[in-house]
């Protein structure tokens, strides 16, 4: 158990190290960041002064090397400035952390809440209303493009019906209220994918564990359906959703960099897609640190979470 | 008991006639008929795109700019879905577009295809540390934010319809490694493997003429349940203007074009959704009824 524990947290860190290089090699290749400082046409940049910025940027080194300093760096908590605004990144990220983290945590909660209990519902009553409604949800989650629902959203919603903001997070000092109004858009249209996932996984593990014999047994003996429902069923085909649960939470701050697009969020998924577009490498190599690290801690405690909830597995290697 | 029970209780006293309506009904929940129409068209319109097309997907004319559709008031039979933002046809960038989806989808689909496939049978079939470092490639894979790591690639690169085919082909192969490989450990196991080897057969022999007929069911249902994703990140990153470059009509490309005007000319972004959801959906329909067909183990990797 302890083995397994050290042997899948090394696995996480070394995953976390190839993904990183993997798109810290990738942006050097994008083209030599000095472009967007220096234009050519512009005014004119002397041949030294070219070179100093370059040293100063650390490209004159190979890209191990590079890369080995920025890691190194990194480590001891700095993770270098941004290119055009010489900012700290770290200092651009505590400000557009927040925004992305209460997006994706409401529009988990959504998700969870929408899309287990329908899959229950749906498992019980094959074929009733709620198979259809949940089975209708699912569909659509998982058939229609993200931008596009967040497009159809902002029209209905705001620009016909007027009732909701069309994006952004909205003023600091908004009321709760105002402020709730801004969240409903975005995190509805980022929950119905995890919701649809949801509802299939709940649906069809639910179907699977009523199908048991030892369901049948305590259905024989006259327990009340209820109970058979939720105290002998649910239980155990919680285990599925469970894992899902800690990936999907994942899956969101991915996915979230269309959403914030569309929407105008401040949050991290547009300052990552907007360091890419500008070639910002440290901007962009602490974004997929950010993300691959969240990633792989929420993996790890998928597998922990399936063997806490699971006793038959043991991983004995 | 079982069986006396329900042979019992299936012989029917009178024989029913069922109503027409209903037999075609149930004919409709057996077979995916919808979904096989829709799909039906889109091949129709990939291979006919420039007889069916009423325009050409780049002509332009600033008289029929974010002209509604025809049903609407001020609409004209010259542009029936609309014209965009530039005058074109949005109907014939439609139709130019499928052919776009279904060629992007396709290529992408079959190379990832046969890459996870052999990647699984490999990983599968030798096992050990061969094993271990593929599927923990496929793990470091999977940690990294697709969307991210695609928009780096195709901006180091120039966007260019090559540059998504690999990065599409790249995010197809992951999931069939890991199918494949759990499939490609049963069968070592079976009694017809063993034989074949104690017959002589190579390895290559062993894995392309044993083993990959046991598998093509698998591959079969992945690649279907696969296809709507790939449909999905294609437009994603179209929408990001990361995909195909312009004037090739890409559809997520289109209801990006339409963002801007969403208050004046809701048709443009509107139906390119549409389009997309429409294919994703028949595709995914598709792809269920045939996991169920053939290969209900799987009903938990959708």
């Amino acid at each position: 158990m302890a083995k397994f524990f050290v042997r899948r947290l090394i696995f996480a860190v070394i995953t976390v190290a190839a993904a990183t290089f993997i798109v810290f090699s990738l942006s050097r290749l994008v083209g030599d960041p000095r472009d967007f400082l220096i234009r050519p046409e512009g005014y004119g940049v002397s041949e030294e002064s070219y070179e100093a910025i370059g040293k100063k940027l650390g490209l004159d080194r190979p890209l191990v090397v590079q890369y080995w300093f920025w890691i190194s760096n990194v480590v001891r908590g700095d993770f270098g400035k941004t290119l055009l605004t010489e900012r700290p990144v770290i200092e651009l990220f505590m400000e557009k952390v927040p925004a992305t983290l209460q997006l994706a945590a409401v529009s988990w909660i959504i998700a969870t809440l929408v899309g287990v209990p329908l899959g229950v519902m749906s498992a019980i009553n094959r074929g009733g209303v709620f198979d259809y409604l949940g089975r209708g949800i699912a569909l659509f989650g998982q058939a229609i493009p993200v931008f596009w629902l967040g497009i159809m959203a902002i029209l209905i919603f705001s620009v016909q019906l007027n009732w909701l903001p069309a994006g952004s997070k909205g003023p600091y000092e908004a009321s709760f209220w105002e402020q709730i109004k801004h969240f409903v858009l975005p995190s509805v249209v980022l929950g119905w994918g995890g919701a649809a996932g949801y509802l299939r996984l709940t649906r069809s593990s639910m179907l699977e564990v009523l199908d048991s014999e030892y369901i049948k047994l305590a259905r024989a003996k006259g327990v009340s359906s209820r109970s058979v429902i939720w105290k002998h069923a649910f239980r155990n085909a919680l285990i599925p959703p469970l894992t899902f649960s800690a990936l999907l939470l994942a899956f969101f701050l991915n996915g979230q960099v269309i959403v914030e697009v569309v929407f105008g969020w401040p949050g991290l998924g547009r300052l990552a897609t907007e360091s890419v577009f500008q070639n910002d490498f440290n901007t962009l190599s602490t974004s997929v640190l950010f993300f691959a690290a969240l990633f792989a801690t929420m993996a790890f405690v998928a597998d922990m979470l399936y063997m806490f909830a699971d006793p038959r597995i043991r991983y004995s290697e | 008991m079982v069986d006396l029970h329900s042979k019992i209780m299936r012989t029917p006293a009178v024989k029913r006639v069922y109503s027409p309506f209903k037999t075609s009904w149930d004919f409709v929940r057996r077979w995916p008929v919808l979904p096989g129409m829709v799909l039906a068209v889109l091949v129709f319109v990939t291979i006919f795109a420039s007889q069916v097309a009423p325009h050409s997907f780049r002509e332009t004319d600033l008289r029929q700019r974010n002209k509604p559709p025809i049903w609407m008031e001020g609409g004209s039979s010259e542009r029936i879905l609309g014209g965009d933002v530039v005058g074109r046809d949005i109907l014939s960038r439609l139709i130019h577009g499928a052919r776009v989806t279904v060629m992007v989808a396709g290529i992408s689909l079959v190379s990832g295809a046969i890459f996870g496939t052999a990647i699984g049978l490999i990983a599968g079939y030798y096992g050990g540390l061969i094993d271990e470092v593929l599927m923990r490639i496929v793990d470091i894979w999977f940690s990294i934010p697709f969307i991210l790591f695609a928009l780096v690639v195709v901006l180091s690169f120039e966007p260019s319809l090559q540059v998504v085919l690999i990065m599409l082909a790249i995010l197809a192969w992951s999931a069939f490694v890991r199918n494949i490989r759990a499939e490609v450990l049963l069968l070592k196991t079976t009694e017809y493997v063993a034989a074949s080897r104690v017959a002589g057969a190579s390895t290559l022999r062993i894995m392309f003429r044993h083993m990959l007929p046991g598998v093509f069911n698998t591959i079969l249902v992945l690649a279907s349940l696969r296809v709507g994703q790939l449909i999905l990140a294609e437009a994603s990153l179209s929408f990001l203007g990361a995909g195909i470059p312009a004037p090739t009509p890409a559809w997520g490309v289109m209801v990006a074009d339409g963002r801007n005007y969403l208050d004046s000319a809701w048709w443009v972004s509107t139906f390119p959704g549409i389009a997309i959801g429409l294919t994703v959906m028949s595709f995914n329909f598709l792809g269920d009824w045939l996991r169920d067909k053939l290969d209900p183990r799987l009903r938990q990797v959708a």
